[in-house]
């Protein structure tokens, strides 16, 4: 990179509130600490902090008082501030088991959802992309029927893996992921619905003995490179152009970051010698049904408690755009260069970055 | 940048425990100002809603009270009060034997004691009125205790490693393996120094005990039987996997309950007493903690952590100059400050320094526990000695003491180096 | 200043019983988790949310007023024989008054976000139990508050020994 504008680069302070191998950290934010100066001609630059300064559940805090100017941010963890998003962004089994779809999809949605754009400018961040995490069913117990779920306590991540669950017959337990081991350990649940990556980064390759390869979507309710209003305001068009594109690439990098993990998790359970299982039709066309009954129910749920307009309308949206990217990810040869390709032509090029987040 | 705020939060820092600002105080009053300067009164306000409540609601942090409850129980109670007596049935035959019975029995106590004080104030009550009738010199009695004191803090459980081990998001249960390891060594040296000292100075240390026992080993196993059977529940149940070491503390503070209950030692004053203890014990060290975590976001925030980081880089520090300047730091500040504040205000700067080179965090804990110890016995601030002071005033004076300990200082460094140069000695069990 | 400082005794002599009771509570409980899970195959609700959102905070902040009182905190003794008697209880005022600006701010800021908490009516849901989590956020100001009132008492005993002990 070069750096002779000197004087007049501006150092962004970045944290993810997450630890150092936590792939929303590295890459998501380690490559796009790298990428800011380049992609800006050394105009920008960012510090990057670790969890000392800052954890997903503060992150609101910390970007409104002004400590991190770039956060990641889960508006799962901020129910009241963000519905519109929250309403495709916990709907996790719409999510395509390629994440790249998902994510393309979700960035693609939410940049251009004008009532997700005015929840975020009420809030006072400017929203860039998100990323996504192929989820499965990690267990302490074989599950392959729907009948094996029955009286399972599973710890979930998103509210409609919850609802999952319960129609299932299992019951549905909420904790914090570092929270899993020591509970798995001390049979408080009986499994996860969660990344296969977990079985390293979280160690549950040593309390699960199951993991069912059921396709339980995604987790994509994430607000990748979130900036703080006043900081945007004062970004040049060309920086931020040059700071969504380093935020789209961070972004495709960390979605295939996911999928690498996953490969890996999988090993080192075959390693471990727990059993990888197939679900049985039972269980994959129960799981349908839930899919499609649940979508109606959860438009209307939303429309009553946060008074959101249009809410299927809405979800037939995502899933279109979901369909949508399948078949643009489908044609290319799915590297990076493709897929960023496709948010540039796709999105960004329809995005006018003077006026957006204003 | 704002690297200049931050040295000079160092400073004002530095000031303000000279002045005896409480450290906890200090460390919040220097991060909250500090952060107020760099950027804004919001950012300072938002960090003290959150830094409080973030540090408290930790699971592991749970273990400090429940161990210093056990400890205080045991104590009180009289359940430690046989170690010495039993220690004394194996090894009163050895040159020196009063005396490395009298480690022994301590390393015994740090099995059911989370701290160092504690351990040397049970056993000077008890130990040194017999060493001096049996003919040690009282100063080198007196230093014997106060080092094997720090022994307390080495063997598991250990409130040093807890925190340690929560600040550091690193495995309390390995920690505590290491910490035996170097326990043990402890001890071993702590021995061998008094057979030396017997065989080159009679005078000081005698190298054999007059008399028989005035008692018989069936009585000192029934009086140490309670010990036992605490240790070997805590230490069996730990490392069996039945409970975690952060459980471990919660079991070993309701076995040392019923225990002396069962004994019939334990009566309502006794009991509120133990109670009250844990309670300021844990409350000042925990403020101090909140302090610690504000500490690090200042430092963080300031650029001072990441310039240490790179000057660091820039004099190309090999690893054992970096370690030899780390031994250095603690052993200067051990000379003045408690344990805890020295730890968790220096933690902030050493770690991120330790990871680019690849230092085990485990490791270093155990290495930090025992360098911090070693300042509870040096002067002009050595607490074990205080304590040692308060409990032997008629035998010996400051200055006596910490002349009895400088041999156990010379072992404690030998033992520094052991660590420094073979740092895969110290994780022999975790492996 | 006589009345208040007894107050301020009384009260946190019995926060300081809260505090017994959490660290008791808090033992109970884990001790109960243990042998339900290894002996009879059951596990005690909740274990780690109320470790974690009650008696943690319960056990630090509600005696610590009291530890405040009692001058427990930890502190570096090893320059004080510079001061001199006189100076050293100068230097205990200024201290008193630092400490003051501290733990009032603390519980200034604390209480915030105990109100934002109480005002969404934070909960967390373990296992089938949804747990309120937001009166353990009040422990905080309460605890800081009463502390900076410690401080704040003794600031007139230090100024004035003499009528304080007259007053004993
Ligand atoms: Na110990
Ligand atoms: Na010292």
């Amino acid at each position: 990179a070069t750096l002779t504008a000197g004087v007049s680069a501006k150092e962004l302070r970045l944290a993810s509130g997450l630890p150092p191998l936590h792939p929303a950290h590295d890459p998501l934010y380690t490559d796009f600490q790298e990428l800011l100066p380049e992609y800006s001609d050394g105009r920008l630059s960012g510090r990057l902090f670790g969890t000392e300064i800052t954890t997903l559940g503060n992150m609101r805090a910390s970007i409104l008082s002004g400590m991190v100017e770039v956060g990641l941010f889960l508006p799962a963890y901020f129910p009241a501030d963000l519905p519109n998003f929250n309403l495709v962004g916990d709907l996790s089994m719409l999510g395509h088991q390629n994440p790249q779809v998902t994510a393309a999809a979700m960035s693609e949605y939410i940049l251009t959802c004008d009532d997700c754009q005015d929840e975020f400018k009420k809030l006072g961040v400017v929203y860039t992309n998100s990323h996504a995490n192929p989820y499965s069913v990690l267990t302490t117990k074989p599950v392959t029927k729907p009948e094996d779920l029955d009286g399972l306590r599973l710890r979930t991540a998103t509210p409609q893996h919850a609802r999952w669950v319960e129609a299932m017959g299992g019951k549905a337990v909420t904790m914090a992921t570092g929270e899993a081991f020591e509970a798995l350990s001390q049979r408080v649940i009986d499994g996860t619905v969660t990344s296969i990556s977990d079985v390293i980064s979280f160690n549950l390759g040593e309390v699960i003995t199951h993991i069912t390869l059921l396709d339980m979507g995604t987790f994509h309710s994430l607000a990748n490179h979130s900036v703080r209003n006043n900081v945007w305001n004062g970004l040049s068009l060309e920086d931020r152009e040059a700071l969504m594109k380093a935020s789209v690439v961070a972004n495709v990098r960390t979605t295939a970051r996911w999928l690498e993990m996953v490969a890996e998790g999988k090993g080192v359970a075959q390693e471990n010698g727990l059993e990888i299982l197939e679900p049985e039709q039972s269980l994959v066309d129960a799981t349908l049904k839930f899919k499609d009954d649940d979508l109606v129910d959860a438009a209307a749920s939303s429309e009553e408690r946060f008074g959101i307009t249009g809410a299927e309308a809405k979800v037939e949206r995502f899933k279109a755009l979901v369909e949508k990217w399948e078949g643009l990810i489908a044609d290319t040869d799915g590297s990076e260069d493709a897929v960023v390709a496709l948010y540039e032509s796709e999105i960004l090029s329809k995005i006018d970055l003077a006026t957006y987040g204003q | 940048m704002f690297l200049e705020t931050g040295l000079i939060g160092l400073g004002v820092l530095l000031v303000m425990l000279i002045l005896r600002v409480p450290v906890a105080i200090a460390l919040i009053g220097v991060s909250m100002g500090g952060i107020a300067a760099m950027m804004g009164s919001d950012v300072a306000v938002s960090m003290l809603a959150s830094k409080p409540y973030d540090f408290l609601s930790k699971w592991t942090l749970s273990a400090v009270p429940m161990f210093l409850l056990m400890g205080f129980v045991s104590y009180h109670t009289g359940l430690t009060a046989g170690l010495f007596n039993a220690a004394k049935v194996v090894f009163r035959w050895l040159p020196g034997g009063l005396a490395i019975s009298s480690v022994v029995a301590s390393s015994g106590f740090a099995a059911v004691s989370g701290s160092s004080v504690a351990c040397a104030a049970a056993m000077g009550k008890i130990a040194i009125p017999e060493m001096v009738r049996s003919g040690y010199k009282p100063s080198f009695a007196c230093g014997t205790i106060a080092a094997g004191g720090t022994i307390g803090a080495l063997i598991p459980p250990s409130i040093l490693m807890i925190i340690y081990g929560t600040f550091t998001q690193t495995s309390i249960t390995n920690i505590f393996l290491g910490g035996i390891v170097i326990g043990l060594v402890t001890a071993l040296a702590y021995s061998i120094v008094i057979m030396l000292v017997s065989f080159f100075r009679p005078d000081v240390v005698p190298r054999h005990e007059e008399g028989a026992l005035d008692y018989t080993v069936a009585q000192a196993i029934r009086e140490v039987w309670p010990v036992l059977v605490l240790g070997i529940i805590i230490f069996g149940g730990m490392f069996s996997g039945v409970f975690t070491a952060t459980e471990a503390g919660a079991i070993g503070a309701g076995g040392a309950i019923i225990i002396s209950v069962l004994l019939r030692r334990l009566d309502l004053s006794t009991f509120k007493t133990s109670l009250l203890e844990t309670l300021s014990t844990t409350s000042s060290l925990l403020i101090i903690g909140i302090g610690a975590s504000m500490f690090t976001v200042f430092l963080s925030l300031s650029g001072v952590s990441g310039a240490v980081g790179d000057l660091l880089a820039e004099w190309q520090l090999s690893y054992l100059q970096l370690m030899l300047a780390i031994v250095v730091v603690y052993l200067i500040l051990g000379l003045f400050m408690e344990p805890f504040g020295a730890m968790l205000i220096t933690l902030p700067i050493f770690l991120p320094v330790l990871s680019d080179f690849g230092v085990s965090l485990i490791w270093f804990g155990v290495l930090v526990v025992k360098l911090l110890e070693i300042g509870m016995i040096t002067p002009p601030v050595g607490m074990n000695i205080f304590v040692i002071r308060g409990v032997a005033s008629q035998y010996a004076s400051l200055v006596d003491i910490f002349r009895g300990v400088t041999l156990f200082l010379v072992a404690d460094l030998l033992i520094v180096a052991l660590m420094v140069f073979a740092p895969e000695f110290v994780m022999i069990l975790s492996e | 200043m006589n009345t208040l400082s007894r107050i301020t005794d009384r009260l946190t002599g019995f926060l300081s019983y809260f505090g017994m009771i959490g660290v008791l509570a808090m033992m109970v409980h884990i001790c109960a988790d243990i042998i339900g899970r290894t002996v009879f195959d059951i596990s005690v609700p909740a274990t780690l949310e109320m470790v974690t959102r009650y008696y943690m905070l319960m056990l630090v902040l509600l005696p610590l007023a009291w530890v405040e009182s009692k001058r427990f905190m930890i502190m570096v003794e090893a320059f004080s024989g510079l001061f001199g008697k006189l100076g050293l209880r100068i230097i205990d005022v200024l201290v008193a008054v630092v400490c003051i600006g501290v733990y009032s701010i603390l519980a200034i800021s604390t209480w915030e976000k105990a109100i934002e908490q109480y005002d969404v009516g934070a909960y967390i849901v373990a296992l089938d139990t949804q747990i309120i989590v937001w009166p353990g956020y009040f422990t905080l100001p309460f605890g800081f508050g009463l502390a900076a009132l410690v401080c704040l008492v003794r600031i007139p005993l230090l100024l004035f020994p003499q009528s304080a002990s007259e007053a004993a």
